[in-house]
C-alpha cells in the first residue's frame, strides 16, 4: 500500500514538474527598454496587468541612462542583435534608426483610421514610405510661465499677448537690488540653451524655417530679417531692458526658487515644477506674436513618441509585442495619464476633450497653441549646441549679424555633412483665422 | 646539444606555470585590447556610418580628418593649451605639497588623505558641485572674488574662461594622485645624500635643487609621461562640467577626445571617429618616445 502511495506521489511529482517545465518554457519575456524612469513607472502598472490577463507574457524593464542608450542600442542593432523588444523611441533619431524599426502592422494599427484620430497625421509621425515607426502619443511645444503672486504684485492683469506687452510686463517684474544687480529677473530665458528655442519660435512667426528645402544647410531667414529681428529683441530684453542678464540663473532654477517671474519652457516644465517645487503657485499663458493672433504660427512643437520595436526582433515575439501595444494604447486612461505626466497634449483629437486635459492648467493652455505650431521633422542632437553658440556670441558683445553669420556658417557645414532627410516644417498649413 | 637543452629549459615545468598563471591577462589584452584595436583601425579605413552603406575608402578617414576639419585642428589646440598648463601646474604643485608633507611627521598621512579625498571622489558628483561654485550670480567663487573687486566672471559660459575652469577642477581632482607618487619618490630618496650636503655647508634651496631633483627625475619622468598621455586623452572632465557633448562656449573646451565622441555618438560617424582615435594615438606615441629619450637618466646614484 505505501509502496503504491509513494509511486503515485512520485508520478504526479513528475507530471508537475514536467508540465512546469513546458509551461514556462511557453511564457515569453518581453524587454522594454526606457531612458526616463517617470515614464517606466507609469507603464509598469499596465505590464503587470498585461502579465496577469495574458500569463504567457512576462516584461522584463530597463532603464539605461540617456548618454548610453543610443550607444548600445547601436552596438546591439550592429551586432546583428535586439537589445530589447520593445524601445522608447526619440524622433531626433529618425534618419538613423528608423531603418532598423518595424513599421506598426496595418491589421493592428490601420493608418486610415490613425489618420482620421491624430493630429497632423502626414507630417508628424508618418514616414515617406507611408507607414508608422513608432507610436505619436502627445505633442509638446513651449509656453510662457509665470508666477502668480508676483504677477498680483506687480499689479498685472491679463497676460501678454504681443512681444511688446510682454517687454513692458517683464520690465514690470523685475527687481534689482541697491547696485542694480538683478534680484528677481522679470523675464530669465538664457542658460540651458533656451535662448535660441524662443529666437527660433520667433522666428517662426514672421515665415523663417529651420533648414533649407532639402535639409542640407540652415534657412536663408537666419540671417535675413526674420533671423536679426528675433534676436535683436532678445538681445535688447537683456542688455536694454535688463529683464535678465549674463549668466542669470537657468530658466529652471531660476523659476523654482522664485528668482525669475516669467520664464519661456517647453512644457516638460510643468512635471519638473511640480515634482521639485509641489508649493509654487504658477500660470501659463501662449507665446506671444507681433500681432497678438496666434494665426498663422506661434512656435515649433515636437511629438513625444513613444515605444518601437527593432526589426532584429525575432517574429514570435514582435507579434506579442504590437499586440501588447495595441492593448496598450486602446486604453484611453493611460494616455491621458501620461500625457498630464509629460506635459504634452494627445495626439489622438478625441482625448482633447476629456477633463483630464481640458482640465489641466497647462495642457489646457498649450491645446490652443499646438494647431498654431509647426513640426520640423528631425532635429539631431547636434543642432542644439550649434545654435547655443548664439547666446555665448550676443554675451560676447558680437553683433547681432554676426552671431547669426557665423552661427549659420556653423550649422550650414553640420547640415552639409549631415542632412536632415525627415524634413517636414514646410508642410505645415495653418488653420484657419 | 646546446639547442635542445635550451628548448628543454623554455618547457620546464616553472616556465609552463608561469605561461598558464598569464594566459587569462593574454587573452584578455588579445580580445579587449588589442582586439578592439585592431577592429578600430579596420573601421578607421571605412566609411562607417551608421544607416549607410559600408565602404573600404583606404586612408580617406585620415586625409578627411587632417584636411578638411577645421574642429580637428582646434581640437588639438584645445588639447595642447590643456595640457601645457595641466601638466606643468599641477605637477609642480603636486611636488610642492609631498615636499611640504614629507617634512611634516606624524600629521603627515592627514594632509596625504586629505589632498587625496579628490581623486577617489566621483568626477561627476565633484562637476555638479564645481558648476555651482563657477555659477556666475551665486557661485562661491565669484563671490570670494567680488570682495576683491573682481566683476562678476562667467566661468563656464565665456570662451575664454571655460577651459581655465576646468584646468582649476582638474588639477584640484587630480594633484592630489601625482602628490602620492611625489610622496613615494621623496622617501626613497637616502636621508644619507642630504645629510653630507648639510655636512658641505648646502643651505634648503641647494639640497632641493641638487639632490632632491635629480633623484626624484624617475619620479618627475613618469608623472610627465602618464601625465601627458593622460591629458591628451580628457574628455570626462569636460563632458561632466559643461555637459553633453562637452565642447563648451564656441567650441572652447572641445578636446580631441571630445571631438571624436561627438563624431561618434552624435554623427554615428564611427570610421571617421576611429581615424581621428588613431592619429591621437599616433601623436600620443610619438610625444611618449621624444620624452622618453629626453628624460631618460643616464647615471645612477
Amino acid at each position: 500500500m505505501l509502496k503504491r502511495f509513494v509511486s503515485v506521489v512520485c508520478m504526479v511529482s513528475l507530471l508537475i514538474s514536467v508540465f512546469s517545465t513546458l509551461a514556462s518554457a511557453q511564457k515569453m519575456t518581453l524587454t522594454v527598454w526606457d531612458w526616463h524612469s517617470p515614464r517606466m513607472e507609469a507603464l509598469k502598472p499596465k505590464l503587470e496587468e498585461y502579465s496577469k490577463l495574458h500569463p504567457e507574457i512576462e516584461f522584463k524593464t530597463m532603464i539605461v541612462s540617456g548618454d548610453e542608450y543610443w550607444k548600445k542600442l547601436l552596438a546591439g542593432i550592429m551586432a546583428g542583435q535586439a537589445p530589447a523588444d520593445i524601445i522608447q523611441f526619440h524622433n531626433a533619431q529618425t534618419t538613423r534608426f528608423v531603418q532598423f524599426l518595424t513599421p506598426y502592422p496595418e491589421d493592428l494599427f490601420p493608418l486610415s483610421k490613425i489618420r482620421k484620430e491624430y493630429l497632423n497625421f502626414d507630417a508628424g509621425f508618418v514616414m515617406p514610405d507611408g507607414k508608422m515607426y513608432y507610436y505619436p502619443l502627445g505633442i509638446m511645444s513651449s509656453l510662457i510661465y509665470y508666477n502668480v503672486d508676483m504677477w498680483k504684485k506687480a499689479g498685472l492683469g491679463a497676460t501678454p499677448k504681443t512681444w511688446e506687452e510682454l517687454r513692458t510686463a517683464a520690465k514690470k517684474l523685475t527687481k534689482y537690488d541697491d547696485k542694480g544687480k538683478i534680484q528677481v529677473a522679470g523675464f530669465a530665458f538664457t542658460g540651458g540653451g533656451y535662448l535660441q528655442y524662443i529666437w527660433e519660435d520667433f522666428k517662426y512667426q514672421q515665415g523663417g524655417w529651420l533648414y533649407n528645402k532639402d535639409g542640407t544647410g540652415a534657412d536663408e531667414s537666419y540671417t535675413g530679417t526674420p533671423g536679426i529681428k528675433s534676436l535683436t529683441f532678445l538681445r535688447d530684453l537683456i542688455f536694454k531692458d535688463k529683464v535678465t542678464e549674463p549668466g542669470f540663473l537657468t530658466f529652471t532654477e531660476a523659476f523654482g526658487t522664485q528668482k525669475a517671474a516669467m520664464v519661456y519652457g517647453w512644457t516638460w516644465f510643468t512635471g519638473w515644477v511640480n515634482y521639485n517645487y509641489p508649493k509654487l503657485k504658477y500660470g501659463a499663458f501662449t507665446l506671444p506674436t507681433e500681432s497678438g493672433k496666434m494665426y498663422p504660427v506661434v512656435a515649433r512643437n515636437n511629438w513625444e513618441v513613444q515605444y518601437a520595436v527593432l526589426k532584429s526582433v525575432p517574429e514570435e515575439k514582435k507579434q506579442a509585442a504590437f499586440k501588447f501595444l495595441k492593448w496598450l494604447y486602446d486604453d484611453n486612461k493611460y494616455a491621458i495619464k501620461l500625457n498630464q505626466e509629460l506635459g504634452t497634449v494627445p495626439g489622438k483629437k478625441a482625448l482633447w476633450g476629456d477633463p483630464g486635459i481640458r482640465l489641466d492648467p497647462v495642457l489646457r493652455v498649450l491645446n490652443k497653441e499646438i494647431p498654431y505650431t509647426i513640426f520640423p521633422g528631425e532635429r539631431p542632437e547636434f543642432i542644439d549646441p550649434i545654435l547655443n553658440n548664439l547666446e555665448t556670441r550676443i554675451f560676447q558683445g558680437m553683433s547681432v549679424e554676426d552671431a547669426l553669420k557665423a552661427t549659420k556658417a556653423e550649422l550650414d557645414n553640420a547640415l552639409k555633412e549631415n542632412p536632415v532627410k525627415w524634413n517636414v516644417e514646410r508642410k505645415y498649413k495653418p488653420p484657419k483665422e | 646539444m646546446g639547442r635542445i637543452r635550451k628548448y628543454k629549459n623554455l618547457f620546464s615545468s616553472r616556465n609552463m606555470l608561469i605561461l598558464v598563471a598569464i594566459i587569462p591577462t593574454i587573452i584578455f589584452y588579445i580580445v579587449f585590447s588589442y582586439g578592439a584595436m585592431g577592429y578600430a583601425f579596420y573601421l578607421s579605413l571605412h566609411n562607417w556610418t551608421l544607416g549607410e552603406p559600408v565602404r573600404f575608402i583606404g586612408f580617406s578617414n585620415y586625409l578627411k580628418v587632417l584636411k578638411e576639419d577645421p574642429l580637428f585642428y582646434k581640437s588639438l589646440w584645445n588639447t595642447v593649451y590643456y595640457s601645457i598648463v595641466t601638466i606643468p601646474l599641477g605637477g609642480i604643485l603636486a611636488l610642492l605639497l609631498a615636499v611640504g608633507i614629507n617634512g611634516l611627521g606624524k600629521l603627515a598621512t592627514l594632509f596625504r588623505a586629505i589632498y587625496f579625498a579628490p581623486v577617489v571622489s566621483s568626477l561627476v558628483a565633484i562637476s555638479v558641485v564645481w558648476r555651482w561654485l563657477y555659477q556666475p550670480e551665486f557661485g562661491l567663487i565669484n563671490e570670494v572674488l567680488g570682495i576683491f573687486g573682481v566683476p562678476r566672471l562667467m566661468w563656464l559660459q565665456d570662451p575664454n574662461l571655460a577651459m581655465p575652469a576646468v584646468i582649476i577642477m582638474a588639477i584640484w581632482h587630480g594633484v592630489g594622485y601625482t602628490m602620492v607618487i611625489f610622496l613615494a619618490g621623496l622617501q626613497g630618496i637616502p636621508q644619507t645624500f642630504y645629510e653630507a650636503a648639510m655636512i658641505d655647508g648646502a643651505n634648503r634651496w641647494q639640497l632641493f635643487r641638487n639632490i632632491t631633483i635629480p633623484l626624484l627625475m624617475p619620479t618627475i619622468t613618469f608623472v610627465l609621461v602618464t601625465g601627458v598621455i593622460g591629458s591628451l586623452q580628457v574628455f570626462t572632465e569636460m563632458f561632466v562640467l559643461l555637459g553633453t557633448p562637452g565642447s563648451g562656449p564656441l567650441d572652447s573646451t572641445r578636446t580631441i577626445v571630445v571631438h571624436l565622441y561627438q563624431r561618434a555618438f552624435s554623427y554615428f560617424q564611427l570610421g571617421y571617429a576611429s581615424a581621428t582615435a588613431f592619429i591621437l594615438f599616433g601623436i600620443i606615441l610619438i610625444l611618449t618616445i621624444i620624452q622618453l629619450r629626453l628624460l631618460r637618466t643616464r647615471w645612477e646614484y
